[in-house]
């Protein structure tokens, strides 16, 4: 995936990064992302990570 | 009675003020110096360069605020520090030069006791011909201005596709030497959901054209994230991220050359190349204020007090040694001065003591190496704890021990979010813990229990919250203390 790969597509080709190994999310994955009830779990859990990496930074 | 004096209203300028002014009696003085005469959010400027939120929501005057809480605001830039004093007063002064009060032009020494120096980034967009907002080509979301133009000629390029005519759009990084990838690849996040949002996503090519060797990089070596059992790391998740919204990714690039059509950048291999697009929105490497200092005989002593980039010497180790040998120790903790025991750099103002980020160089010789980023969490916290130690000193006398945290023990908080309302958002969310990774602590170099990327529409739920939260705090309404930095 590192790897660069000419486009010869491009009006000037350009040194762009060959992504098409990197993962692609599936159906699951991206009805997940707008689950509202899901989400919701996650916004109090990403949040509750942000307090604890604030309180162990000393405030 | 003690006078304090802070250079700089943004996150950590006016983070220490309100903690001083909150802490200290109201014989001692809190005068701030800042050229501009708005705060600004600055991560919300983002919104504001894609046209999804007015400057007005982003920016506020501060002169109300420092009235209403008894700090002298003076609208001005500092030109000259005079730690020793001068001829005439054996307490330390600086120099300012107004911008507004119906002052503009006019210069003034003003004495300080403690000094805290918060000026941020010298935005360097000088440093490649063509870029930035005054040269005319690119653009930029560094300010809330710059922000503004940014959504005016991307609504202009967006107008362009709707019509039909094909477009080459580049976000990125100006220089091989920027820090701040976060914000670049927020942009990137954001214009590709509003080029979807206007249905011609087909007809547009996107590009990050970036100073980073690998994606994911942000400035800071990369992250690890523990996922689903696994050590993924912040390479793989952007390069999904990418690869789901066609975003085409150039690496290691330093661009030399800008014109209204054109970037011209080396790559790390050495390999100069022509990039023709119509929008760009590339950011500029930081540097300090150019800030002078002074002794007491009115010699320049500039070089003892700042390091060459223009930032402020402080507690950190500067010995020159190879990349492979730092240590998370070498960052400093308490942002003193060096020389100088009144004196402290907070923020960005502070002169790191080397790249996070390997660096680089091209076979031509060219630098290619990502700064360290000082984030806003950070930045804010540095600022509160020498607000402590100025009180402490203050209060308790000059022996008082000072305060310290590190960028090796705190965290940053990224969320790329694009869309409005709550349910039509999206969002890219990082949390990295802590900014400088300490391989002493941490197997990974970062806390793995904390460290995280995620994609989900809570992540615009959070970056909405901050937004508010922040504002909120920094208009000192009630409780603002309540709201950690
Ligand atoms: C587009 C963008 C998006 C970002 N997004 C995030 C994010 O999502 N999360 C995050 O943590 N960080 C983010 N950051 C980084 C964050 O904005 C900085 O970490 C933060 O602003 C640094 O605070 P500071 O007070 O050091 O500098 P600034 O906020 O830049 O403040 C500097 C102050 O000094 C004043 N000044 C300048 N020159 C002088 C002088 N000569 N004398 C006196 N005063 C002077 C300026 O007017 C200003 O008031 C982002 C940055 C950008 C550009």
């Amino acid at each position: 995936m590192t790897e660069q790969n000419i486009q010869p597509s491009e009006p000037k080709p350009q040194p762009v990064l060959d992504l098409t190994r990197a993962p692609m999310p599936n159906v699951k994955t991206l009805k997940a992302r707008y689950n509202p009830f899901s989400q919701f779990g996650r916004f109090v859990a990403f949040n509750y990570r942000i307090m604890k990496m604030v309180v162990s930074s000393g405030h | 009675m003690a006078n304090v004096v802070v250079l700089g209203a943004g996150i950590a300028g006016h983070t220490a003020a309100l903690h001083l002014r909150r802490m200290l009696g109201r014989h001692h003085t809190v005068t701030v110096v800042s050229p501009n005469s708005n705060w600004n959010w600055i991560p919300s400027n983002i919104w504001v360069g894609v046209g999804k939120m007015p400057k007005t929501k982003v920016v506020f005057p501060l002169a109300p605020i420092y009235a209403k809480k008894g700090v002298d605001y003076r609208q001005a830039k500092a030109v000259a520090v005079y730690p020793q004093g001068d001829a005439d007063d054996a307490r330390g002064a600086v120099e300012i030069q107004y911008t507004g009060q119906d002052k503009a032009g006019q210069t003034e020494k003003i004495r300080y006791d403690y000094l805290v120096n918060a000026t941020g980034p010298k935005l360097k967009f000088e440093a490649t011909e063509g870029l930035g907002p005054d040269a005319g080509n690119t653009v930029s979301v560094c300010t809330a201005d710059h922000a503004v133009e940014a959504a005016e000629k991307l609504a202009a390029t967006i107008a362009k596709l709707k019509e039909g005519q094909p477009q080459t759009l580049v976000v990125g990084t100006g220089h091989g030497t920027c820090t701040c990838e976060g914000a670049a690849f927020e942009y990137t996040f954001n214009v590709d959901h509003e080029l979807r949002e206007a249905g011609v996503r087909d007809l547009a090519t996107l590009y990050y054209l970036t100073n980073e060797a690998a994606l994911g990089d942000f400035g800071v070596g990369g992250m690890i994230f523990n996922q689903g059992g696994f050590e993924s790391t912040s390479e793989l998740w952007t390069s999904s991220l990418f690869r789901e919204r066609g975003v085409k990714p150039i690496l290691g690039t330093h661009p030399h050359k800008i014109t209204s059509s054109t970037i011209t950048y080396e790559t790390l291999d050495g390999e100069m190349h022509d990039l023709d697009y119509d929008f760009a929105m590339l950011l500029p490497p930081f540097g300090g204020h150019p800030i002078k200092a002074f002794d007491v005989a009115g010699n320049d002593i500039t070089d003892q007090v700042f390091a060459p980039s223009g930032f402020m010497k402080v507690d950190a180790d500067y010995t020159p040694k190879p990349y492979e040998e730092w240590r998370a120790d070498d960052w400093p903790k308490t942002y003193q001065s060096v020389g100088y025991d009144n004196i402290w750099a907070v923020g960005i103002a502070f002169a790191p003591p080397h790249q996070i980020s390997k660096p680089r160089k091209t076979p031509n010789g060219t630098v290619i190496a990502p700064a360290p980023p000082r984030t806003g969490m950070p930045s804010g916290l540095m600022a509160k704890i020498v607000a402590k130690t100025i009180v402490d000193r203050i209060q308790i006398g000059p022996k008082a021990v000072s305060h310290h945290v590190s960028m090796t023990e705190m965290g940053a908080v990224c969320v790329a979010s694009a869309g409005t309302g709550l349910t039509r958002g999206s969002a890219a969310a990082m949390i990295m813990d802590p900014v400088v990774p300490d391989f002493t602590k941490y197997p990974t170099g970062r806390n793995l229990a904390t460290t995280r990327g995620e994609i989900g529409l809570y992540g615009h739920w959070s970056k909405l919250m901050l937004h508010y939260l922040f504002i909120y705090k920094a208009k000192a309404l009630p409780g603002w203390q309540l709201i950690p930095e």
